[in-house]
């Protein structure tokens, strides 16, 4: 089937290639694409199409059109004409019951027609509603393309590449080559991407093949596909010099096996030395077709008619074939047995990512195309896309078929036919932005490029306007079908680990995430670990608190008038708790301040806190004028709670500082070297028992763990996660910002009236809750207990019931060990916000009884805390 | 101990009883990577990897020899930080696939795999990578998994 050696082929006759269709080796040369040597082995029908299954055969040669897509090394809708053949490729066709050339769904071609005409399911199998997912089962597998394996996973690496360049020139033709060349000599940075087939003449500069631009973005960002890698292209100057392409005829039988655009024959001819078809019928919308006719005949296929489409004017087309291969076609009557039908309209300036990228597009009614302009600043457009296409036709918009026994297809892609166009005119649809929507013309693979002229016109014949009036469709981004794994690149999940990461893996934890930290869950046994902390000694990681330094003459003040309660008055070395304010006297976030200087404060904020509250910082400091720096040290520190009767002992086995409870008081904060560490020593407990929290350098987190699991081994000590926290901070009635409260919360009703000093001149949110103040509290977070023995707990968000209605809400709720009871926090209204006032949980599909506690469950006035 | 030594690791004192010893973020990665280590300064340090001969294009954990250069961070938080570099051919082809920033004005902060990193040119083909040390191995792995189609992979620092 192959031609002698020609000048200038592409195959490499003497490298042997092979790879499988259907199991079955095809021998192929390099140089080859999986297409043309599927052709040379003699194959001619490669798909069957989207709705009925017709056959269908190589057509545009180029990378265009539906035609020939095929399954390669599982990959769908590869277009095998533009897919360089790999030596022991697995080729598979798509879309079919049985084999290409006999087809078991081909049936809808023969019966289905007045059955499925568009849009069809919309208005037949909707009814009985109950079987619709199988009517759609069966849609779904008798139309679309290809099958995506499920269970492959992530077989094929996509990476994504950032380039900036002063030039990028899509499209490699003469006029695009020309604009690089242009560029280099200017002394710019220039790369040019062609998408192929033909390779790119090379002349110095960078050149990307094949690679296809896939849109152009926001500032001139040019996504380009360059096989598995997505190059993110950021141009000061685009030239787009995309060229042209050849529109099909719309005729009976137009999508025929034989029927072809011109420019694929030649392609067939000149790259893979192949003899397209026996007997060739030209019908010639410019030159460039028409000078086909002697290459055919150099090529061994006989021309037996050539029609210059300018000069004689047809009126009826129509292709007969059997089996769906081209046996003859009708010219104005006249019946010629060819096997090849080269035919096409003007070529159409591809215009698109030019539309894209915002130009304006007209209608050049002399011409019969459509041409680009106002160009955007920084985007250029060379060669034939600009609308330099040389004289060509004006083609109808149809063919009417002498007999019309067989369908006309406007849009091969989606099997869309004339019939179907007219018929959503009939139904309303009149503008083609709706009729793409209904028909889903120019939505398929080709994106428009070989069926949007056609239906333009189309379109205008039949509404009795013109081209100019109907106009183009919006050109969306990809510029062609792009996979999704493409788009998607590797997978980046950024995720914040501390210090001790890997030590709470090697002790088995269950990780969480908080925010973008991971943190332990618990090492197993969260009840046993809470246990623990009441019992010996407890350690937890407490890396992820947001940590910020403030300091500055003025900070004292700037905290003072800050946070709702006093901080001026602060002694150095002592620990105050904060809650901090919106405007509006909600609360934001929490923690503890601690004074290390007169002008130097330590404040902590919640884990995922740290960057909101560092912009407040420096947002009031300058709306003040304060002088007053913040520092986030939040990543530099790594920190540790040591919690339970025994943590004094431990703490004064590792350090020289005075651990006593006289010169260690509770809410003092001491820096002292601990086992060789230098740590911020804060005497601070939120879980109710005596504890130390120490902060110091990151890089010596997993040295100091260690030092605290192994000299405390004697005292009992075990590490604790977060969920044993949850528990022991509830039996403190501890409220957590942003689980506790949300974004409507004040301290006032939150049950922290205590926290804010009225006598304070000015703090921010201080007007909002003297509102609140003096409309008296509505709701109130209180604490709960249920029964004890009771097994279960009520759902966080669970409902609280008050006279058979909804009346406020369980926001933590958990089993005490320690109480050996349910207890929890909830919202109440404030007549119920009384110690032992009842309250009806809805839990358990039922409800129960709970008691409202207005002090902690565990050590009520804190004494455990302050020994 | 004065006013902000415990955000020092020099701080730290090796008397009879302990030892303290300070680990990059990426310890653990180089671990897995049967990395040899030596301490220098109080800081454990990737000496070798096996197989590091294979890799022209190289990934080194470069913690250590902070701190970044004068004036891109706060020398408070400068234990915060954790740093890698990127060196040999291809190199700018990792970074390039990580980061839309410019690669011809550096050093410059901006997302890098989506985090906010310093990127400092030491050469013509090395690069430098400055970011929040909670992000340590999560950016190692990024880094070795971009250069790996690339030849690259981790080596000590002798
Ligand atoms: S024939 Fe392959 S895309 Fe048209």
């Amino acid at each position: 089937m192959r031609l002698g050696p020609r000048p200038g082929e592409r195959i490499d006759r003497s490298d042997e290639v092979t790879f499988t269709f259907r199991g079955k080796p095809v021998k192929a040369f390099g140089g080859d694409t999986i297409g043309s040597a599927l052709f040379a082995s003699g194959q001619r029908i490669f798909s069957r199409s989207f709705k009925y299954h017709r056959p269908r055969g190589l057509l545009c040669c180029s990378g265009h059109c539906p035609n020939c897509m095929m399954t390669v090394d599982g990959e769908p809708n590869v277009r095998v004409c533009v897919e360089p053949v790999r030596e022991g490729a697995r080729v598979k066709p798509q879309n079919v019951r049985w084999w290409l050339n006999w087809d078991l769904m081909a049936v809808t071609d023969k019966i289905g027609g007045p059955f499925t005409p568009v849009g069809f399911y919309y208005r037949t199998m909707i009814r009985p509603r109950r079987a619709w997912p199988l009517f759609e089962r069966f849609l779904r597998s008798a139309a679309g393309l290809g099958r995506v394996d499920k269970h492959a996973g992530r077989k094929r690496r996509f990476d994504t590449e950032n380039r900036h360049v002063d030039v990028l020139v899509i499209g490699g033709g003469r006029s695009g080559v020309e604009a690089a060349r242009q560029a280099q000599i200017r002394g710019e940075d220039v790369v040019l991407v062609d998408e192929g087939p033909e390779p790119v003449e090379r002349l110095g500069f960078p050149v990307l093949w094949p690679a296809r631009a896939i849109g152009i973005y926001e500032g001139n960002l040019v996504p380009v596909e360059a096989g598995s890698t997505l190059v993110r292209f950021r141009a000061k100057h685009i030239v787009v010099a995309t060229g042209a392409l050849e529109q099909p005829l719309l005729f009976p039988g137009n999508d025929l096996v034989g029927v072809m655009l011109p420019g694929g024959a030649r392609r067939m001819i000149e790259l893979w030395s192949l003899r397209p078809g026996r007997r060739a019928v030209v019908l010639a919308g410019d030159d460039r077709a028409l000078a086909l006719a002697g290459e055919l005949e150099a090529a061994g296929t006989e021309v037996v008619r050539v029609v210059d489409l300018r000069r004689e004017q047809l009126r009826e087309i129509e292709a007969w074939g059997r089996y769906g291969r081209l046996e003859s076609v009708s010219l104005d009557g006249e019946t010629i047995a060819c096997d090849l039908l080269l035919a096409s309209g003007a070529r159409q300036p591809a215009y698109s990512l030019l539309a894209q990228a915002g130009a304006r597009v007209e209608y050049d009614a002399k011409r019969g195309i459509f041409v680009p302009a106002d160009l955007p600043d920084g985007i250029e457009a060379v060669g034939a896309v600009t609308g330099r296409v040389g004289r060509v036709a004006v083609t109808p918009a149809t063919f009417n078929g002498a007999s019309r026994t067989d369908k006309c297809f406007a849009c091969i892609c989606e099997d869309v036919t004339d019939k179907d166009m007219k018929r959503a005119i009939a139904e309303g649809f009149d503008s083609l932005e709706l009729a793409k929507r209904y028909t889903t013309v120019t939505m398929g693979p080709c994106q428009g490029k070989l069926c949007h002229l056609p239906s333009i016109r189309l379109y205008a014949r039949e509404t009795e306007t013109d081209e100019a009036t109907i106009g183009t469709t919006t050109a969306r981004p990809p510029w062609a079908p792009v996979s999704l794994g493409l788009l998607a690149g590797r997978p980046h999940e950024p995720a914040k680990r501390t210090s001790m990461h890997d030590r709470h893996k090697d002790l088995g934890a269950r990780m969480m995430w908080t925010g973008a930290w991971r943190r332990p869950h618990s090492y197993g046994d969260p009840e046993a670990e809470a246990k623990v902390v009441h019992d010996s000694l407890g350690l937890i990681d407490v890396s992820t608190l947001g940590k910020l330094l403030v300091r500055g003459p003025d900070a004292a003040a700037f905290l003072e008038r800050l946070y709702p309660n006093r901080f001026a008055d602060l002694k150095v070395d002592r620990i105050r708790y904060g809650v901090l304010g919106t405007d509006g006297g909600r609360v934001m976030d929490d923690g503890t301040i601690a004074r290390l200087d007169e002008e130097l404060f330590y404040v902590t904020t919640t884990s995922t806190g740290a960057n909101t509250v560092i912009e407040w910082f420096d947002w009031w400091n300058a709306v003040w004028g304060f002088g007053v720096e913040t520092t986030n040290v939040t990543g530099a520190l790594a920190a540790v709670n040591l919690a339970g009767p025994n943590s004094r002992e431990l703490l004064g086995r590792l350090t020289d500082l005075d651990v006593s409870n006289e010169a260690l008081k509770y809410l003092d904060a001491k820096r002292a070297q601990v086992a060789g560490v230098p740590c911020l020593v804060l005497r601070i407990g939120f879980v109710g028992e005596l504890g130390y929290e120490l902060h110091f350098p990151s890089p010596h987190a997993e040295y100091l763990w260690d030092t605290l699991l192994g000299e405390g081994a004697d005292l009992g000590i075990r590490p604790f996660g977060l969920e044993a926290q949850r528990i022991l901070r509830l039996e403190k009635q501890h409220i957590l910002v942003g689980q506790d409260t949300d974004s409507e919360s004040n301290p006032l009703e939150a049950g922290m009236p205590w926290l804010v000093k009225w006598e304070k001149d000015d703090f921010v949110g201080k007007w909002a809750l003297e509102h609140v103040r003096e409309r008296g509290p509505r709701e109130q977070l209180v604490g709960f207990e249920l029964a004890e023995g009771l097994g279960s707990v009520p759902a966080e968000g669970g409902q609280i019931v008050v006279d058979g209605k909804p009346g406020g809400r369980v926001t933590s709720a958990r089993w005490s060990p320690q109480l050996g009871r349910p207890i929890g926090l909830a919202w109440v209204p404030s007549r119920l916000a009384h110690e032992g006032a009842e309250i009806t949980i809805k839990m358990n599909g039922g409800f129960e009884q709970g008691r409202v506690r207005l002090k902690p469950f565990f050590d009520p006035d804190g004494g455990q805390l302050r020994s | 101990m004065s006013e902000l030594d415990f955000l020092s690791v020099e701080a730290a004192r090796a008397d009879g009883r302990f030892r303290p010893v300070a680990r990059s973020p990426m310890d653990r990665r180089l671990r897995e990577a049967r990395a040899e280590f030596e301490e220098r300064g109080g800081r454990l340090v990737a000496t070798r990897i096996p197989g590091e001969e294979e890799h022209a294009l190289a990934i080194r954990d470069v913690t250590h020899l902070l701190p970044p250069p004068e004036g891109t961070e706060p020398p408070e938080t400068h234990a915060g930080f954790a740093a890698l570099e990127i060196s040999g051919p291809g190199a700018g082809t990792v970074v390039r696939r990580l980061t839309e920033m410019p690669l011809d004005d550096l050093p410059a902060a901006g997302a890098v795999a989506h985090i906010r990193s310093w990127i400092l040119r030491e050469g013509d083909e090395t690069y430098r990578l400055l970011f929040e040390q909670e992000y340590g191995h999560y950016l190692w792995d990024v880094v070795v998994d971009a250069a790996e189609p690339l030849g690259g992979g981790p080596k000590g620092t002798p």
